[in-house]
């Protein structure tokens, strides 16, 4: 409101301008209010009130992702849900066979063994079907291979194919929750795997990348300052890729006579400079690229000493080319041999550059095992993926599988996981077995005491009775022990068991060969079987064939186990879907919150609206009212002509 | 003194009167003209003769006088060119919020949402596609969006752009026309002046129409003409015009206006008026929307590219086509001439071949050189670099795409670990096609086959992870948008917006009730009031009964000497 006249004189013009702006703003706040009445929102538009607005605009944005998660969890839950159900169906699949196991030992006549294990066999069929069960066309344990069924059962064998890889659902920002369980989780799956122990230490090299530096980290890259006493410089290696990247560009900086370089050990950079340099290489404040690379030196060094950067730990990937491991000083390509079952595949690495080339040799050699690497620890992994044999890796005559900590007889194998874990059984404080050499000399061997495969082989060669006569080692080709007679005679050469001990038979080696045979080729006893429910149906079925006693125990009891694993997955499943909902009941709960919350900052009190569109209304009259009554008068209107 | 003389005395109060009441009766006809000033009649009596007696003789209107005041009059054309640039800003800041629509459910931010909603969807049912082809759906229905709010935004400025040249052409006509006045009122007055207040009535008419376009400031010389001054440059010196004309220059994407003198090309500076608004509106208020809208949209195609060029679909086709192209495919990618919207780095990336047959997977690595040397990587040495990996023929074809394509049937190849960002940069398998928010789209290939959306980083049709990621970005402080959330940087881009738009209606408001108070100022002075005329009509009639009443007299006193 502007009563505009500061003089004396009000015109008849700004009489009526005045009215005609009265008017118009009234009616201008009239229609502000009839919008907001209409929409309902005290905002229908940003710029009635900009800070609101921004407010209701991230509330808007925060429903809206509520609202997905909401939905995420919700399907996560029912994903879980049908996995759980499938668990159910699996622990009364196992007490069904445990029964069947134990009802069956000892006192059951051959027909009646027959017939359960043709029961076990249907259970077989069954368990593959719960294996392979789907939930919204998704096969529920099959990892990210959803589209295939994971479980392959044929006549004789059952081979995993699936993945076992953990899947997400996004429970809102930076928050995942899993919605399934893997195979091996269930079905103990995919256990009966060979994990070397073995680092194989991956070199650098001018290529090798910068992100395959710190396990896979990489480097934060920034700049760096180096000087050599005299003088200085900064060096900006953040466009840098690869090692060669930072070498030329430290090499090239122009300021500073230095020489940077790939160093073998540690594996890493090395950096020299002059005879007299005092070498300083520091990252700039709030930088990290010195550091990751591992030539910070922090204080300048003594004259002359060159900058010798610490291990960069780079990541084992499948690009890693198979003469940059063990510290670059590569593996042995004669290659080895896998066998399963009855099968046997030759891993040849002749025509082998990369990690990758070797782990495809290996997955692609049609045998049903998987190759993996860990990128961290730098190791590789065979998995045996049929649930119904063994596996061996073996050498071929070189050292390809020793190297790669892959073989499953060496040195350092544990007795106690031969036999698929049944280990080695020895009589305790006697001797286990003899050896006759074929100058017909003996030598009784104790292994009571032997922890590992080499034990074995030091008690055979350094017994004080041996003296050379006999000489053990791993065999060349293959796995198993060897046994060579270095003795003249006439004899045969063979090992026999003493004191009822299977230690002999446990080791591979209860064999004899005829005159003139001086060497013993024991048998393979590495083999690495599955232990999961798969395998032991599958021991128990074959153990009620051979109306094996021990045999059925020992699977019954491991089926026994697997009913308490079963059950405590089912645990970890319960408290998942418990997790998801009360993940999604708090967002749902957050999600009213921020409804109301939005609706305090955008809604339209209508109460108060409709008040002040009252009073607009009566302001609005009145000034019409006044406008009507002033603008006619004028004081011709009393003059008389 | 004689009869006679006493006759003329009271002529002269006829006469008087009688000029009085004409301007009182024009006054009363302008009463609602506006821009009329108010006439007065300044009377002055005559002075009389010799004699010890000295009697008036008469009196005489000297001088009809215009109720002016140029000061009050100055400050009201500033008034009115503040207001109407404020007008032209409101509105067109109006238009853009309207364009927006934000805080409804179909505004662009609920579109990204829903578009990140779909991601992160897609995690949980990688395989299902129905679900692919809603999350397609999403990125077109964000992607069309954001064209249609930059098409809005351009269509704002094209209409405004028009609106400048009627502007200047109205300008060149009222400064023409106040050169005209100017000659004219100088002849008229000859040196008196004010003697013409019809013509200064006019002239200042159009002096004030003239501020509503460009702010001015009017110079009165001694002759009565006055100098238009716009800034610190001339437009009218007094009958003399300078002509203003337009210049083409491109701005944004769209070809603008520029308004320039035309005698020596120097650019007008404008601080007021419709035509100040029209310029800020077109080239501040919507190309800051417009920036911000680019910004956004291009950091959404390229981080979307960025991951998706890495992921795997359920269906992989042999050959991939780059969305983009370059424009010299033998510069160097980084190089200007070769024209990417976003620039690679020196990096490199991994290229995965697979056997669809056997399911073998081979990968090499390609050094993407780029650190400035003699070696730095044209797309062609790209390609060549590509073509040498087994089993790939890559190549660039005729409009400049890159083609990447697996040398028979039965390869695919896909790519991961890109440090290089050559393959988002030139959309190698990219969800989104463009790159700015004019050419925003989404990927006919992937359309067409839902299937080919990457969703994971393996070929399995379970794997999820790539979806995860892309869901992930919503969250990602983006390198390309200063470290910015994609939703949060459209959400500063529209609260922006939200308070220049409150900024320019209080500042219209504020402008407006400045302008009207001016008014009423100058109506305070110049303006008619009836009842004031209708009093000086009473006053100049009786004057002009009582001269008559005194001629009568004396004429019967001249008739009594007659009869003598």
């Amino acid at each position: 409101m502007t009563i505009g006249a500061s003089g004396t004189r009000v015109s008849n013009s700004t009489l009526a301008q005045s009215a005609i702006r009265n008017i118009n703003r009234n009616m201008e706040q009239m229609l502000d209010l009839q919008n907001q009445l209409a929409t309902g929102l005290r905002l229908y538009k940003i710029s009635k009130d900009p800070a609101g607005s921004n407010m209701a605009m991230a509330f808007q944005t925060l429903l809206e992702r509520q609202g997905q998660s909401i939905t995420n969890l919700k399907r996560s839950n029912e994903s879980l849900a049908a996995t759980d159900n499938a668990l159910g169906d699996l622990q009364d699949l196992l007490n069904q066979a445990v029964s069947v196991g134990i009802t069956n030992v000892g006192t059951a006549s051959d027909a009646e063994r027959q017939n359960a294990a043709t029961v076990v066999g249907a259970l077989i069929e069954q368990l593959t079907q719960i294996g392979n069960r789907q939930y919204q066309g998704r096969y529920i344990f099959g990892g990210r291979s959803t589209s295939v069924a994971p479980f392959n059962l044929t006549e004789s064998q059952v081979r995993f194919v699936g993945d076992n890889a953990q899947l997400f659902a996004s429970a809102g920002s930076n928050s995942l929750v899993p919605y399934n369980i893997t195979a091996a989780e269930a079905f103990g799956s995919l256990t009966g795997s060979v994990t070397s122990a073995v680092d194989l230490q991956p070199a650098v090299s001018g290529d090798t990348r910068l992100r395959e530096l710190n396990n896979g980290e990489g480097v934060r890259l920034g700049s760096i300052e180096i000087s050599d006493g005299t003088d200085s410089t900064i060096i900006d290696l953040s466009h840098c890729d690869t090692l060669q990247d930072v070498i030329d560009t430290i090499n090239n900086n122009g300021t500073v006579n230095v020489m940077a370089g790939i160093s073998i050990t540690p594996n890493g950079l090395t950096i020299s400079g002059d005879a007299a340099a005092t070498l300083r290489l520091v990252d700039l404040p709030g930088g990290f690229a010195a550091r990751d690379l591992g030539i910070y030196t922090g204080n300048a060094l003594a004259a002359g000493v060159s900058i010798v950067g610490t291990d960069t730990n780079r990541q084992l990937t499948g690009l890693t080319r198979l003469s940059q491991l063990r510290g670059g000083a590569g593996i042995d390509t004669t290659g080895f041999v896998i066998r399963v079952g009855g099968e046997a595949a030759m891993i040849d690495l002749s025509g082998a550059e990369t990690v990758q080339d070797l782990l495809n040799t290996i997955n692609f050699s049609g045998i049903g095992v998987t190759a993996s690497i860990d990128s961290q620890s730098h190791t590789l992994t065979i998995a045996n993926t049929v649930a119904s044999d063994g596996m061996t890796i073996g050498e071929i005559g070189g050292q390809t599988a020793t190297q790669l900590g892959v073989r499953t007889m060496t040195t350092t194998t544990e007795l106690s996981g031969l036999n698929s874990g049944l280990g080695v059984n020895s009589i305790s404080g006697v001797s286990d077995f003899r050896i006759t050499t074929r100058s017909g000399s003996t030598l009784d061997v104790d292994v009571s005491t032997c922890a590992t495969v080499g034990d074995v082989i030091d008690r055979i060669n350094n017994d004080p009775a041996n003296a050379g006569k006999v000489f053990a080692q791993l065999n060349v080709s293959g796995n198993g022990i060897r046994l060579r007679d270095f003795t003249a005679g006439g004899g045969g050469f063979g090992v026999t068991s003493l004191n009822n001990s299977s230690a002999a038979k446990d080791l591979g080696i209860l064999k004899s060969v005829p005159f003139p045979g001086n060497i013993v080729t024991g048998n393979d006893v590495s083999a690495v079987r599955e232990t999961g429910v798969f395998a032991l149906l599958f021991s128990l079925r074959d153990a009620l064939n051979s109306n094996d006693s021990p045999a059925i125990t020992r699977a019954a009891s491991g089926l026994q186990d697997e009913i308490e694993r079963v059950a405590r997955m089912r645990g970890i499943v319960g408290g998942r879907m418990q997790l998801l909902e009360n993940n999604s009941k708090r967002a749902e709960d957050e999600s009213l919150q921020i409804k109301s919350l939005l609706s305090e900052v955008r809604d339209l009190d209508y109460a108060d609206a409709v008040a002040r569109f009252q009073t607009l209304q009566a302001t609005f009259q009145a000034s019409l009212q006044a406008a009507g009554n002033i603008l006619p008068t004028s004081l011709m209107d009393f003059m008389r002509f | 003194m004689g009869i006679y003389s006493a006759l003329s005395i009271g002529q002269t109060a006829l006469a008087a009167s009688q000029t009085a009441l004409e301007v009182v009766g024009n006054n009363i006809a302008n009463a609602s003209t506006p821009n009329y000033s108010r006439q007065d009649v300044q009377m002055v009596p005559v002075r009389g003769s010799r004699g010890a007696l000295s009697i008036g003789r008469g009196v005489q209107v000297s001088q009809i006088l215009r109720r002016y005041d140029a000061a009050i009059e100055a400050r009201l054309r500033g008034a009115m060119s503040d207001a109407n640039s404020k007008v032209v800003q409101q509105q067109t800041l109006d238009r853009l919020e309207g364009l927006y629509n934000e805080l409804t459910d179909n505004d662009l931010s609920s579109a990204l949402t829903g578009l990140f909603n779909s991601f992160s969807e897609l995690a949980t049912n990688p395989q299902d596609l129905a679900v692919r082809t809603i999350v397609l759906e999403k990125a077109k229905s964000a992607a069309d969006l954001i064209v249609r709010l930059r098409q809005g935004m351009d269509e704002i400025r094209t209409e405004i752009n028009s609106s400048v040249k009627a502007t200047v052409e109205e300008v060149n006509r009222l400064a023409s026309e106040i050169a005209k006045l100017n000659i004219q009122i100088t002849e008229a007055e000859q040196g008196r002046e004010g003697s013409a207040p019809g013509l200064r009535d006019e002239r200042d008419s159009k002096l004030r129409d003239l501020s509503q376009l460009v702010a001015i400031r009017a110079v009165t010389q001694d002759n009565g003409s006055v100098n238009v001054v716009v800034g610190n440059q001339t437009l009218v010196d007094s009958q003399y015009v300078r002509e203003l004309g337009l210049t083409s220059i491109k701005d944004h994407g769209l070809g603008v206006s520029e308004v320039r003198f035309t005698d020596n090309g120097e650019k007008l500076t404008v601080l007021g008026g419709t035509l100040q608004g029209q310029l800020v509106s077109r080239d501040q208020w919507v190309t800051t929307q417009v920036d911000y809208l680019d910004q956004m949209a291009s950091s959404l195609v390229f981080e979307v590219n960025r991951l998706h060029s890495e992921g795997i679909g359920i269906a992989q086709p042999q050959s991939i086509r780059s969305n983009l192209f370059v424009v010299d495919r033998t510069a160097a990618l980084t190089d200007p001439e070769a024209g990417m919207a976003n620039t690679p780095r020196h990096g490199s990336f991994l290229v995965h071949t697979t056997n669809t047959v056997s399911g073998l997977t081979e990968t090499t690595v390609i050094n993407v050189t780029l650190n400035g040397s003699a070696a730095d990587d044209s797309l062609e040495s790209l390609a060549a670099k590509l073509d040498l990996v087994d089993n790939v023929s890559s190549y660039v074809d005729a409009t400049g795409h890159l083609v990447i394509e697996g040398s028979t049937s039965e390869y695919r190849v896909s790519f991961t670990e890109d440090t290089s960002e050559v393959l988002a940069c030139l959309g190698v398998n990219g969800l989104f096609t463009g790159y700015d928010s004019l050419t925003i789209g989404v990927a006919d290939e992937l359309m067409k086959d839902p299937m080919r959306l990457a969703a994971g980083l393996s070929d399995k049709p379970g794997d999820s992870e790539n979806a995860l990621r892309m869901a992930a970005l919503a969250d990602a402080p983006l390198r390309t948008l200063g470290g910015a959330l994609l939703l949060d940087y459209h959400k500063q881009g529209s609260t922006r917006l939200a308070v220049n738009t409150a900024a320019a209606r209080s500042a219209r408001t504020s402008s407006e009730a400045f302008m009207a108070t001016m008014s009423d100022q100058r109506e305070s002075i110049s303006g008619v009031n009836l009842d004031e005329e209708a009093i000086n009509l009473i006053r100049y009639q009786k004057a002009f009964a009582a001269a008559a009443k005194f001629m009568s007299a004396m004429s019967e006193m001249i008739d009594k000497i007659m009869d003598i």
